[in-house]
């Protein structure tokens, strides 16, 4: 046991012994890992954060239809639906697309009834939009990116950015700001009371959707009753508004079927694998093949037995793999979480900036590690194991010539 | 062995280290994020599912709770569900919601 354990220790020694051979099986398993585990960790973390969203959102989502496509409810939906039984509790929300600013700045305002709100609130830096009614400007709690490219702070006054032929345009406060670890979503978010947002696009008394909580195991038979018995007259005085419902379960349902098809970004990484795997197996075998006969020749000579040459190779195969897995490790952490998804975040999260100021969904867990470790470890052993075994069965002299 | 067999052994074994304490460390990481996530899906009602950051484009992509299919998913078509760029690629893919399929895709 212990000659065994100093054959696989000569092993970190023979990795020395080529230090250019070494180094470029450990960059290119590098370049195959590093995008490999930051892929799959933003996937993680994305995936967490839509499973965090669904499950502490309300129970029932219910929204307008008209023609199949989504419209907005009338406000007179409320008691409709907090008429039915099971139902705790019905909140209208308003939910929808504004832009700001000369640089025509995309961002989603959000606006909920007072009551709704707490009075204070951890993950806002500041206040949150007054509880109750008071005159003066609109309080609105904006986003990270939306106030860094605005340039505004806790504090800072909006022109009117809207136009309200009823009620007159009226500027607006900034009373908060998301905290910046609080999930990407908030980024270009406003939020703001429910009075607010229906100022702001001009549509009193209707509501984007309903958020409606339900006593346990009645989830079911609301949302039968939402979708089958609910109509209303439309906004415009002609048709009928019918109810679309979306329930938490079919949200959670979205992510096992996510997963599926999360296969392509493996796809591709396994084919990058190979073609990189494939370079190094032409520069271990190829081109360093007469190193190694060499080296194993002069092994063979001095007493070494071909398993005892294998071993050898193995253990630095092994030291290599796991080093390149560890340092693409550490790279994938440092990148996403010291350089804030520098660069790639941009291509996995629409509408984000090349140097993203929130904090980057992503979840490093030891299965991806422990994947990435066993890939760099077939990678790289296909590239020694092979050509060293050729050198180990045939007589030394002649390996050494 | 060879002290610069040691040496190797040495930087091997700072890797490991330095790789299992990120990997400790991410997952503690995670509880406090859990903490302001709960917060704010409080505060908002629950917004934001996928992986777009505003409704430009696609407010299936942001989130399928306020529009159940992708305008620009033109599915039957070969290759047509990837015509929309704001679903990060097969990274984060979900698919509509169950009843809404296609009820936006009009022929290309």
């Amino acid at each position: 046991m212990r000659r065994l354990l100093e054959i696989a220790l000569t092993g970190l020694v023979a990795i020395q012994l080529h230090p250019l051979r070494s180094l470029v099986s450990f960059v290119a398993v590098l370049v195959v890992l590093v995008p490999f585990l930051v892929g799959v960790a933003l996937a993680q973390g994305l995936e967490a954060d839509a499973e965090t969203s669904a499950r502490l959102g309300a129970d029932l989502y219910v929204k307008g239809s008209q023609f199949g496509r989504p419209g907005p409810l009338p406000l007179k939906a409320v008691d409709a639906v907090r008429d039915i039984r099971g139902v705790t509790a019905v909140v209208p929300r308003i939910v929808g697309a504004v832009v700001l600013g000369k640089e025509a700045v995309h961002a989603v305002l959000v606006g909920l009834p007072r009551e709704h709100f707490p009075e204070w609130a951890n993950g806002v830096e500041g206040e949150l939009p007054f509880r109750g009614q008071r005159p003066g400007p609109h309080e609105l709690v904006l986003g990270t990116t939306l106030a860094r490219r605005l340039g505004l702070k806790v504090g800072d006054m909006i022109p009117p950015f809207y136009h309200n032929n009823r009620r007159g345009d009226r500027i607006s406060r900034v009373v908060g700001i998301f905290a910046a670890d609080a999930p990407s979503w908030q980024s270009n978010l406003i939020l703001t009371t429910f009075e607010t947002a229906a100022a702001i696009f001009d549509q009193e008394k209707l509501a984007t959707d309903l958020l409606v909580w339900c006593r346990q195991g009645y989830e079911d038979t609301v949302s039968r009753t939402i979708a089958r018995e609910l109509s209303f007259p439309s906004p415009v005085g002609e048709g009928i508004v019918r109810l679309r419902v979306t329930a938490r379960e079919d949200l959670l349902a979205l992510l096992p079927r996510s997963l599926l098809h999360r296969e392509g970004i493996f796809t591709l990484h396994f084919v990058l694998a190979f073609v990189v795997g494939i370079l190094v197996l032409l520069v271990t075998s190829g081109v360093g093949l007469a190193e190694r006969r060499r080296e194993v020749g002069i092994l063979k000579a001095t007493g070494w037995q071909t398993d005892e040459v294998l071993l050898r190779h193995l253990a630095e195969s092994f030291a290599l793999s796991l080093s390149a897995a560890c340092a693409a490790l550490l790279l994938a952490w440092a990148w996403l979480r010291l350089f804030g998804g520098y660069g790639i975040a941009s291509f996995f999260l629409a509408g984000a900036e090349t140097s993203p100021d929130f904090a980057v969904p992503f979840r490093l867990t030891p299965i991806p590690a422990l994947l990435a470790f066993v890939l760099a470890f077939v990678i790289v052993l296909t590239g020694t194991l092979y050509s060293a075994w050729r050198a180990a069965a045939v007589p030394p002299r002649e390996a050494m010539r | 062995m060879e002290s610069r067999g040691i040496r190797l052994l040495v930087v091997l074994l700072l890797l490991v280290a330095g790789a299992t304490a990120v990997l400790v460390r991410e997952g503690r990481a995670q509880d406090q994020r859990q903490a302001h996530a709960e917060d704010f899906h409080r505060l908002t009602g629950g917004v934001g599912f996928g992986p777009a950051l505003d409704l430009s484009g696609c407010a299936f992509g942001f989130d399928p709770r306020l529009d159940g299919t992708c305008a620009e998913d033109f599915g039957p078509v070969p290759g047509g569900a990837c015509f929309c760029p704001r679903h990060a690629g097969s990274v984060f893919f979900y698919p509509p919601l169950p009843g809404e399929e296609g009820a936006h895709a009009s022929p290309p």
